[in-house]
């Protein structure tokens, strides 16, 4: 969707945000109005969908997927994740056929740069690592279906509720033949070596609670602006990524910080842009936590969208 | 295989309008095939695609790397989903009535959220109805549905669970669920005495589907009237 604005209108828009208050009547470190549903997709091992201020929609899913590695030419473990950004065409008709693919490409990076050292910030996500040579692999797929600003927002808070929502099976891992091992899905035995099919299988869950958010910090005129609306972004200046990790309960540690699209900036106002973003973000992530936390499973067969 | 008896559809739900962005927009649920589609348009196109007497339609088909059982690589630009595009296409220049808007573009985008069988007709479905909310001049709703042979027995709306190998399977899209044709697609091998049979079934299905869509698309008429005036 292209906006087009007068200089006059981009003039008043810059004169608020100066003042500290924007067109919809929020303040420069203010959210739109996020909505994060869990649990969305049956076909996914787990997913969410993140709509921020009624328009921005996010879609992501999570697929598990078994992967045998050869340990000894592996010094460091990789990161299990991979992240895959999609523009829908549905968005705008300018992310039509291949028109999205270069925006998609870099959220994917500041993701992935975002969750480098995964192992650090999710507690137990040792436990993907099965036996020697297997471990799981989790693809992380985002697609976004409408696009209004800020879409790193919604992409960082739409991959923390899909990862809170994946639930990995619990396996079983007997000794085989030839050194090799076999990988059973934990289910009770009904007697010998029969399982009990009928039984859904343990799952077990990751800790997401120090999970990074990533977030838009935007220099409109002399003001930092988080989270643009697509009106707003005709007059930014400079952009900034800027992903943040809570250590304590009042400290963050910066994961990713990537400055986007042209324009300029000053060393001292990327660090006044940083310790704004890190001012908002405590608000958004103990909403967040609060959310997961509290958010009622829909019953089966009720469906999103709608 | 889901408790249904062979002539029945599963359950269909829909939205209409929910993209801000674009013309028209629809989201339908066929059980749990899910499809989003938007309009946009018609609007002066590239120059490359322009046509004197009417308008083009370009249609993309994409589905969602998470959609089916396996994770697929690549959304779009795979064989089979230009493919399905390029049927669109074609079904969709003769529901509409391109005459009106010459020298103009219409864009529709497809994207399955969720595959679990009969895609395609799902994603026409879809189009129809995102169509209509965008106010585009058609003959009428197209309508469209997925059927297999089993033992001689044609069965309607295949999930993906009975969408195997070997199963032959029809889609078919008429206008109105009358018997004009939009749409034939035939995939595996079907004994010539069968096609008979699974084209009446196929015919007869279609136009309970339409039924379904005309009464969300009076509804949802009926729901913007005051907007409208």
């Amino acid at each position: 969707m292209e906006v087009y604005l007068s200089d006059d209108e981009k003039l008043f828009l810059i004169a608020g945000i100066e003042d500290n208050i924007r067109n919809d009547g929020r303040t420069c470190a203010d959210f739109r109005q996020v909505v994060l549903e869990q649990g969305v997709l049956t076909g996914t091992n787990g997913s969410c969908r993140v709509q921020l201020g009624h328009t921005t929609d996010v879609l992501a899913g999570i697929k598990l997927e078994l992967e045998s590695f050869d340990k000894d030419s592996e010094k460091n473990t990789p990161p299990p994740f991979k992240f895959f950004v999609d523009f829908s065409a549905n968005a705008s008709s300018q992310f039509a056929g291949k028109g999205g693919d270069e925006y998609a490409e870099e959220l994917s990076a500041a993701l992935t740069t975002a969750y480098s050292n995964s192992y650090d910030i999710l507690g137990n996500l040792k436990k993907v690592q099965l036996a020697d040579g297997y471990r799981w692999k989790i693809y992380v797929d985002v697609t976004v279906l409408q696009w209004n600003g800020s879409v790193i927002d919604a992409i960082s808070l739409g991959v923390i509720g899909a990862l809170h929502n994946l639930s990995i099976p619990e396996v079983e891992i007997s000794p085989d033949d030839g050194g090799k091992v076999s990988i059973v899905l934990k289910r009770p035995r009904t007697g010998g070596n029969v399982r009990d099919e009928e039984v859904p299988v343990d799952t077990w869950k990751l800790d997401v609670s120090r999970c990074p958010l990533l977030v838009t910090v935007s220099k409109i005129g002399t003001g930092n602006v988080i989270d643009c609306t697509p009106e707003e972004e005709t007059c930014i200046r400079s952009q900034l990524w800027v992903g943040l990790t809570p250590i304590s309960n009042n400290d963050f540690e910066v994961t990713c910080v990537k400055q986007v699209g042209s324009g300029l900036l000053e060393i001292e106002s990327v660090n006044e842009m940083i310790s704004l973003s890190s001012g908002a973000v405590k608000g958004l992530h103990s909403a967040l936590l609060h959310r997961l936390k509290t958010e009622e499973y829909r019953k089966p067969g009720h469906s999103f969208l709608l | 295989m889901d408790g249904r008896r062979p002539s029945q559809i599963r359950n269909i739900n829909t939205r209409l309008g929910l993209n801000r962005n674009a013309e028209g927009s629809c989201y339908i649920e066929h059980g749990n095939t899910k499809v989003l589609c938007a309009v946009y348009g018609p609007y002066e196109g590239k120059a490359s695609k322009r046509l004197e007497n009417r308008c083009s339609i370009v249609c993309q088909y994409s589905a969602t790397t998470f959609s089916g059982l396996e994770r697929k690589n690549r959304p779009r630009g795979d064989r089979k989903s230009t493919e399905i595009s390029r049927l669109l296409e074609k079904a969709f220049e003769s529901v509409i009535l391109t005459d009106s808007f010459p020298r103009s573009q219409i864009d529709i985008f497809c994207e399955v959220i969720q595959g679990d069988g009969s895609n395609l007709a799902a994603c026409i479905n879809a189009i129809s109805l995102a169509l209509a909310d965008a106010g585009i001049p058609m003959k009428g709703i197209a309508s469209a549905v997925t059927c297999g042979v089993i033992e001689g027995k044609p069965i309607v709306d295949l999930t993906s669970r009975e969408e195997t190998d070997l199963l032959p399977r029809v889609t078919l899209a008429t206008i109105s669920g009358r018997d004009e044709v939009v749409l034939v697609e035939l995939q595996n091998r079907l004994h010539i005495d069968h096609l008979n049979t699974v084209m009446e079934t196929a015919k007869s299905t279609c136009a309970d589907v339409y039924e379904c869509l005309a009464v969300v698309a009076q509804q949802h008429i009926r729901a913007c009237a005051p907007i409208l005036g």
